[in-house]
């Protein structure tokens, strides 16, 4: 029996048919699908990343002296980073699964994504995109935000001169008090002939302090700017960043 | 009149007997190229081709007219020798045909070791050298010097970018020349 015997009449045994066309669509679709939200999401972590490093209060570690892999580790948002590696990853993986995707070369293809994800991450840090995603994660999913900008934390650092947290009274003489959302409520204490902070002190506020602390939840302070200052006037109370 | 390939899809895909006309214009062919990238027993290889118009059938809808049918009966010929190989857990090795012609002069060079070589060395040398390059390797050299494809189809077969193409048949080349030296 020749093979195209023994082809024909097995395809006829089986009963075979070619698979439908709209199996093959709907992949198509599917995968250009999930190219363009892989793409979406990615970007905006992009721009979460640059608002984030837009806000990163690098003018409070010039305040004190700290080292730099510390400002640097307590500034770069590396979680967002590392996801965005996994994404892009993901989005090399859809590219390459795609009709001639195998045709371009590897570099190539992860440059052009690189660039395409920054770029448009760049365009929608400047419509705002980063900023209204981490109103959202904050307002919405307090215990993620905590997670993808753990900046807070580094900056609640009393020992290391750093200090933030929403005013809790009025200033009285050169003190007031303030609650941190991690060590609960310090007395801040202004130097005597300091009225260029006072500005700032108003309940509900918040604010970031550079000082030393001086006694047990008593911290000097010697510079205070509103924390965030990006933060929308209704912005939530500083506990939801750490419930 | 001959049909092309792509009337030929096109018929197959509401007359399964007009699939009879694929599998006899492409049964050769795929033949030959099992055999030299496979050390398959004639039978196996039988086996390995009607997998591989089963497959062609089956995903006949898949095919797109704008690129060469031949490459894609290749890619999908290759897909089926490899996992073939992988059930058999058998490295593929050249096999040489009586149709094969002198293997050498098929593969040009610069080099002037190499026309020598051309001049002494026998097939099973040859051979031998073959089979001592990684798949990878051998894959490009049968493709380009045995089965006379272009760079672009060899890229639709082995689904790698032309620039790999290019690179791994010049390594594949070298490599060859280097083996076949150190045996003569």
């Amino acid at each position: 029996m020749t093979l195209k015997k023994q082809v024909l009449s097995q395809l006829k045994e089986c009963c075979e048919k070619p698979i439908p066309r709209w199996r093959f669509v709907l992949r198509g679709v599917l995968l250009y699908f999930v190219l363009v939200t892989l793409f979406l999401v990615t970007s905006l972590l992009i721009s979460l990343a640059f608002y984030y490093l837009t806000v990163n209060d690098w003018d409070l570690y010039a305040q004190v002296s700290v080292p730099l892999m510390h400002k640097v580790f307590s500034t770069v948002p590396f979680f967002i980073f590392g996801f965005v590696a996994v994404l892009s990853y993901l989005l090399y993986v859809d590219v390459r699964k795609q009709g001639r995707g195998y045709r371009f070369c590897t570099w190539r293809v992860i440059t052009g994504i690189v660039i395409a994800v920054f770029v448009s991450g760049a365009v929608l840090h400047v419509l705002d995109g980063g900023y209204r995603l981490d109103r959202y994660t904050i307002n919405h999913h307090p215990g993620i935000a905590k997670i993808i900008n753990p900046r807070l934390r580094q900056l609640s650092n009393p020992e290391r001169g750093v200090m933030v947290g929403q005013v809790a009274s009025d200033l009285v003489g050169n003190t007031f008090f303030i609650d941190n959302p991690y060590d609960g409520r310090w007395l801040i204490v202004l130097p005597n002939t300091s009225t260029k902070y006072t500005q700032y002190v108003q309940v509900g506020n918040h604010i970031k302090c550079a000082g030393s602390v001086t006694k047990p939840q008593v911290f000097e302070a010697t510079y205070i700017m509103p924390f965030h200052k990006q933060l929308p006037k209704e912005k939530p109370p500083l506990e939801v960043y750490v419930k | 009149m001959t049909k092309t390939d792509a009337e030929l899809v096109r018929a197959s895909l509401d007359d399964m007997a007009a699939f009879g006309d694929i599998v006899e214009r492409y049964e050769q062919k795929l033949y030959r190229y099992v055999r030299r990238i496979s050390n398959f027993a004639h039978e196996e290889i039988e086996e390995v081709l009607q997998e591989t118009f089963i497959n062609i059938y089956r995903y006949l809808n898949t095919y797109n007219p704008k690129l060469s049918f031949s490459s894609w009966a290749y890619r999908i010929a290759h897909n089926q020798m490899i996992s073939a190989v992988r059930k058999k857990k058998a490295r593929p090795q050249y096999v040489f045909g009586d149709d094969d012609v002198d293997i050498l002069s098929l593969i040009p060079s610069d080099a002037d070791v190499e026309q020598e070589v051309a001049q002494k060395c026998d097939n099973e040398v040859v051979a031998q050298a073959l089979q001592e390059l990684s798949d990878k390797y051998r894959d490009v050299l049968v493709l380009q010097y045995f089965e006379g494809l272009t760079y672009q189809e060899i890229s639709d077969v082995l689904q790698i970018p032309v620039r790999t193409v290019g690179t791994r048949l010049n390594r594949a080349k070298k490599q060859l020349e280097k083996s076949l030296a150190d045996r003569l």
